[in-house]
């Protein structure tokens, strides 16, 4: 039998094993907003930034909101993301569904050729060279068509779709609705939970569309949120913060407030993200 | 394409055939085994180091009783998952900046001289592997975690019943009963080896550190994209996504004679 000195021992070092790693894990976070709401006027080096310095104030985002070139591509960003999620749940659902009846013929040889696609990637330069022959390179849709059906979700939905009896839809069909009618009436309302939970995966990895962002749009005015955050940040950043002084402290004051900025849509989503992602995550784990 | 020699301006139905000259080539550049040694050292570096952790943690946690403070740890976990590489290279730069961060306290508690992580060639593949442990042990905890909720309790009873231990209860029941889901992930895990994090590095590397970290998809978008050696770079390009290929079948064949169901 356990002593009783081990029983309480354990418990004690595993909390703290815990406490501490929640502190790494929070800790670069507070970091940065302790940092951005600090005075931008009083210069530190080498702070911890458990509390601001200075006099906490919002001036720095303020004066990041003024920011054209960040609005902008906030903009784009937006678009991306509402656009895109609706076109990829769309698209990927009406891949899925048909897949997921078993009177499709060939349907095996469609669902592998699908996969097949996310084992062998064509690479970058293919991807590249796909986009740029469609007239696609500077437009926004270049983020949004080339992933429209995510073959992941898609066999994530498949399976859910496969569950929704068959009987169901032969009952609709008797009463006299066409395929498109059962699609939209009848079968999305019974996914709402999965629409839901790969939407907001969606909306999440839109938003953090970044390399794409780099490889296909070069006009500066249709650039997305990471990018621009990107170029923000690395201003002088390998230098080595070379000019100290309050220069320096305001740029990086900053920086810091565009980190925040960036990431609070995602915090603003995160308790819904927490609900779906458990439950996503099981129904893909049962195949891969 | 990658047996062309590509022509951006004839396309590709026009471009003149080369057959296997552009992979000739890559297997004679200094580069490209760089490149491969670099991603093999960092996928490697990944499975080692990052692997095991999520386990660990889950089976720590699982020890907890589920209460409020189980969540909190949860959902600070999870967190950094959903944000950006570009986001956490901004923090990563702040915070371990020798000016700013808390780096420069760190090097002088250990006596050293302050340096700056991120343009140092000696540590960028242990940033690597880190930053990528931060960011996603969390998230690699859920799959256990809901694993170890499957395990009958009925057993741990019989066992507390013959007097076994939390370790001798961890060793012979626990691991046990999540070690196919173990198995099964770190074996697709090992499929992905030609993936050293993609946006991860994009992000990351920079002019000071390029020969320890430039990986397949990082070299391809430079030298092919950047540099307009459009055929070489596709050959590379193809290459890793051959093998790549090649590893995932082989080791969904391979969980298949584990007994576990496989990916396709």
């Amino acid at each position: 039998m356990k002593t009783g000195k081990e029983k309480q021992l354990f418990p004690l070092v595993n909390y703290s094993f815990f406490i501490i790693i929640s502190v790494i894990m929070i800790y670069p976070f507070w970091y940065v907003l302790m940092f951005s709401i600090s005075d931008p006027n009083v210069p530190v080096f080498n702070s911890y930034y458990l509390l601001p310095a200075g006099k906490p104030s919002l001036a720095t985002y303020e004066a990041l909101l003024r920011q054209p070139m960040l609005l902008k591509s906030l903009g784009n960003t937006v678009f991306i993301t509402l656009v895109g999620t609706f076109v990829k749940l769309l698209f990927t659902s009406l891949t899925a569904y048909p897949l997921s009846r078993s009177n499709l013929p060939g349907r095996s040889v469609i669902f592998s050729l699908i996969v097949f696609t996310m084992i062998f990637e064509g690479g970058i330069i293919p991807t590249y060279l796909v986009v740029k022959t469609f007239g696609l390179i500077n437009s926004l849709w270049s983020l949004i068509l080339p992933g429209a059906v995510v073959v992941y979700y898609l066999m994530i939905m498949a399976k859910f779709f496969r569950g929704i009896p068959e009987s169901l839809v032969e009952s609709a069909k008797i009463d006299g609705y066409n395929d498109i009618h059962i699609f939209f009436r009848l079968i999305i309302p019974l996914s709402k939970a999965v629409y839901g939970a790969i939407g907001l995966f969606c909306a999440v990895q839109l938003w953090n569309t970044y390399f794409n962002g780099v490889l296909f749009i070069n006009d500066i005015d249709k650039r997305v949120l990471q990018v621009t955050v990107r170029s923000l940040l690395m201003e002088e950043a390998m230098t080595g913060d070379a000019g100290m002084g309050k220069v320096v402290t305001t740029q990086q004051n900053m920086k810091m407030a565009t980190i925040i900025f960036t990431m609070l849509p995602i915090l603003a989503v995160y308790p819904f993200l927490q609900k779906y992602f458990v439950k996503g995550i099981l129904i893909g784990s049962v195949k891969g | 394409m990658a047996f062309q020699d590509y022509n951006i301006f004839k396309g590709i139905f026009a471009s003149e055939w080369v057959g296997l000259d552009n992979f000739k080539e890559i297997f004679g550049m200094k580069d490209f085994w760089n490149v491969l040694r670099n991603t093999l050292i960092i996928s490697t570096y990944k499975i080692v180091f990052v692997f095991p952790v999520p386990i660990i943690l889950a089976l720590l946690m699982n020890e907890m009783k589920k209460n409020f403070f189980v969540k909190f740890v949860q959902t600070t976990l999870y967190l950094p998952h959903f944000i950006s590489w570009v986001v956490i290279s901004g923090i990563m730069l702040a915070v371990l900046s020798p000016n700013f961060g808390i780096a420069g306290d760190f090097f002088k508690v250990l006596g050293m001289k302050p340096v700056y992580l991120m343009a140092d060639p000696r540590y960028f593949r242990a940033l690597v592997v880190l930053s990528d442990m931060w960011k996603e042990v969390g998230w690699g905890t859920i799959i256990y975690m809901a694993s170890l909720t499957l395990i009958d309790s009925a057993m741990y009873e019989a066992a507390i019943m013959d007097g076994a231990n939390r370790w001798k209860q961890i060793w012979h029941i626990t691991l046990p009963s999540i070690a196919n889901v173990i198995v099964l992930l770190l074996i697709l895990r090992i499929g992905t080896i030609m993936q050293a994090g993609f946006d991860q590095i994009f992000v990351l590397r920079n002019d000071m550190v390029i020969e320890v970290g430039e990986i397949f998809d990082t070299y391809v978008y430079h030298y092919g994209i950047g540099q307009n050696h459009y055929s070489i770079a596709t050959a590379v390009g193809l290459f890793k996504s051959v093998v790549a290929a090649f590893l995932i079948i082989a080791t969904d064949r391979i969980s298949k004679i584990f007994g576990a169901e496989g990916l396709f």
